[in-house]
């Protein structure tokens, strides 16, 4: 899958759930953009709509850090 | 920056101050502090997960182990209680719960879940439990059913009736508002945990039935049982988890909705099979 469509979509999601779309090395978890629940939508939303189903037990604070970083995990599944 | 740990006894007073922030008009210092000392479990060694930043608790996952002997076969549960993180840490409160979804051969249950917990863990495969409870309210033409029935609330009898799983479950139920009767007939025997309590929505005392060791038994005799609970305790109604009831109709009754719907995530027990022991209902009296 393309980066650029990926990170399209990502950006899609943030723009319906917060009305704030984080830039692509932006922290989200320093920015508190999406609290638990948000995360589980997000993963939904990843599943729904890119096909690729990520496990909660997957993320870290790490790979789930930027859009950039999710981005490498989509690509990688 | 943010750590999350095991959290252990000596972490109460690190805790308490973000578990005032419930800000709970039924819990006090002496009952959160429950949490972090009861003995339930002896294996686990420690009661939930903490986040910290820069030393000081910003987010608490309150766990209660035990491990209990379900149908003739042992079985790890694990109670969720008392979920909280502060607003500007809630990204990573998802952190708190992985550990715990990493419990794979753990019966899970949160029986208060707020309505955003509730959505997450179903989104994590949490199952309902319960939805409904019944107020069964005291009624005197029960008392014309002829019985041989009778109630043991003497505690040295019910400890001395009970076999060893029950008596664990009575030796780990010693609260002061925690009831033990065994409920007993020519026909067969049940034995009762219940706590007498009130609750926000309903200010009124009543008794809500925790663990029933014999449904069956307990179903049968529920018309002489209510009058005797609600007189003998001074509660206006009997509380029962309507899984409990397993759909038989009892006259005098309500069925209401749960504010907070029970979850459960296994994949060895039915809902039928979990009751409300070990949990944060009898521990805070809830």
């Amino acid at each position: 899958m393309e980066k650029k469509f990926i990170k399209e979509k990502l950006r899609d999601f943030f723009k319906e759930y917060s009305d704030y779309v984080p830039a692509d090395k932006e922290n989200l978890f320093e920015k508190n953009v999406l609290d638990s629940y948000g995360i589980i939508e997000f993963l939904s939303y990843i599943d729904e709509t890119l096909n690729i189903e990520i496990q909660i037990e997957d993320i870290t604070e790490d790979n789930f850090s930027t859009i950039d970083k999710i981005c490498q995990v989509i690509q990688k599944s | 920056m943010t750590t999350i740990r095991k959290a252990v006894r000596e972490d109460f007073e690190l805790v308490y101050p973000l578990l005032e922030e419930f800000n709970s008009r039924y819990l006090h210092r002496q009952d959160w502090k429950k949490l972090f000392y009861q003995n339930w479990d002896t294996k686990q060694g420690y009661c939930g997960y903490i986040m910290l930043d820069q030393e000081k608790a910003v987010g608490f996952l309150g766990l209660l182990f035990k491990e209990r002997n379900i149908k003739g076969k042992n079985y790890s549960f694990c109670n969720l209680t008392s979920w909280i993180v502060k607003e500007e840490h809630r990204s990573k409160s998802i952190f708190m719960l992985q550990p715990v979804l990493k419990l794979k051969s753990f019966i899970l249950t949160d029986l208060t879940p707020s309505q955003e917990v509730h959505n997450l863990l179903k989104r994590v495969g949490f199952q309902p439990l319960e939805s409904h409870y019944r107020f069964v309210f005291p009624f005197f033409g029960s008392l014309k059913k002829k019985s041989n029935i009778s109630f043991i609330t003497d505690k040295k009898s019910v400890e001395e009736k009970l076999d060893k799983f029950n008596r664990r479950i009575f030796y780990d139920h010693q609260f002061d508002y925690c009831h033990h009767v065994i409920l007993q007939s020519s026909q067969g025997e049940c034995y009762l945990v219940l706590t007498r309590m009130v609750r926000k929505r309903t200010p009124f005392l009543m008794a809500r039935i925790h663990y029933v060791s014999n449904p069956e038994f307990f179903r049968e005799y529920i018309s002489l049982f209510r009058f005797w609970v609600c007189t003998q305790y001074r509660v206006l109604a009997m509380v029962v988890d309507e899984r409990f009831m397993e759909g038989k109709k009892i006259i005098f009754s309500k069925k209401l909705r749960l504010k907070n719907k029970a979850l459960f995530k296994s994949s060895v027990l039915s809902k039928y099979d979990i009751d409300n022991l070990y949990s944060e209902l009898v521990l805070f009296n809830i």
